[in-house]
């Protein structure tokens, strides 16, 4: 992922709108892709990625020539979603703890983590991917985040646990957990299968 | 990231596929909706925008008049509870304890009546507003499972 892509803005003169068109065209696809892969769900993601650009265009006299502007944006993007997230489990923690969706897993169950060895062959590469970023979206919310930021974003357990403020314990238990699930997904798509179309 | 986060080569493969994935396409409709927003932000009239946002000519006006209010404000309570205003101040305090007292006597009068029901009534009335506050969970959380979790 290449997270720094080079913005051309105009040179000389005043910041323009074509300038900021420009920059939101470069970073579009790493802002919603963030925001897609933590809340699972494309038009929160839209919603989130309209606030970040609203956001970066209330600052784009500093943005358009900050070498780190992609990471500030991606920063935003993150906390947005994890905001979002949060408020909306805030909200229904109560209801939605009364079935509480594992992926059909018990948590005190053992883990089944099958290997991804025949994942690779014998599938489009698109379609892979296609598969991939649907068995992410399908996880549960808290094995979905924690992987997203660990394997994504590259942040740390340390980190992860802070931010989301759970236990390092739960956090590590929830990581293999949602990876156990992912990979048993993955392998449900290199069974043979009808082409699968996202 | 280095691989010694990973002591499963299983777990290791899936990192490779998640690393993999290339960034997902934003939505056309993002871009347009990004600049909408921004035209319909820049056409708000001034005192519809936040603070920070007002002309300065405007906001200095606006810190001063503040000012002024607050010292009015502060100015006028001095003046009346120690200039000619003192008088009226002691009468409105006489007042409100004539207030306080009516006050008092109404509550310790609700509080004879309630004491007069009896505990059956009492059960009863602790019964229904449980099974009201039963019945709104129960259609929150049908509303939640049907219109919400299917999304």
């Amino acid at each position: 992922m290449n997270d720094e892509p080079h913005v051309h803005t105009s040179t000389a003169g005043p910041l323009t709108p074509a300038d900021f068109t420009a920059f939101m065209r470069s970073y579009q696809d790493m802002v919603y892709s963030t925001a897609a892969r933590l809340t699972g769900n494309q038009a929160q993601a839209e919603d989130i990625s309209q606030e970040v650009f609203l956001k970066a265009y209330e600052r784009f006299d500093m943005l358009s020539v900050s070498p780190t502007a992609g990471g500030w944006l991606k920063t935003v993007a993150t906390n947005l979603s994890l905001n979002h997230l949060q408020r909306y489990r805030n909200r229904w923690r109560f209801f939605s703890e009364f079935a509480r969706d594992d992926g059909g897993e018990r948590e005190d169950g053992p883990v089944e983590f099958p290997s991804l060895e025949n994942f690779q062959d014998g599938i489009d590469q698109s379609e892979k991917r296609a598969w991939v970023e649907r068995a992410l979206a399908e996880l549960p919310e808290h094995q979905r985040v924690p992987l997203v930021l660990f394997h994504f974003e590259e942040m740390s357990y340390e980190e992860i646990a802070k931010r989301l403020r759970i236990s390092l314990a739960k956090l590590k238990t929830d990581v293999l957990r949602g990876r156990a699930a992912l990979a048993r997904e993955l392998m449900k798509s290199a069974a043979p299968h009808e082409p699968f179309n996202a | 990231m280095t691989d010694e986060h990973f002591d499963d080569p299983r777990e290791k493969a899936l990192h490779a596929v998640l690393r993999g994935q290339p960034v997902l396409r934003a939505p056309a409709s993002l871009e347009q909706r990004v600049r909408a927003e921004i035209a319909r932000r820049a056409e708000r009239p001034w005192w519809q925008r936040s603070f920070g946002e007002w002309p300065v000519m405007v906001r200095g006006a606006f810190l001063a008049l503040s000012g002024c209010a607050a010292c009015i404000c502060i100015a006028g309570t001095l003046a009346v509870l120690n200039g000619p205003g003192a008088e009226m101040a002691a009468a409105f305090l006489r007042e409100a304890g004539a207030w306080r007292l009516l006050v008092q006597s109404v509550v310790e009068s609700g509080a004879q009546m309630l004491a007069r029901v009896s505990p059956g009534w009492w059960w009863l009335a602790g019964g229904i507003v449980a099974a009201s506050a039963a019945g709104l969970l129960g259609i929150g959380a049908t509303a939640y499972r049907l219109l919400w979790r299917g999304r």
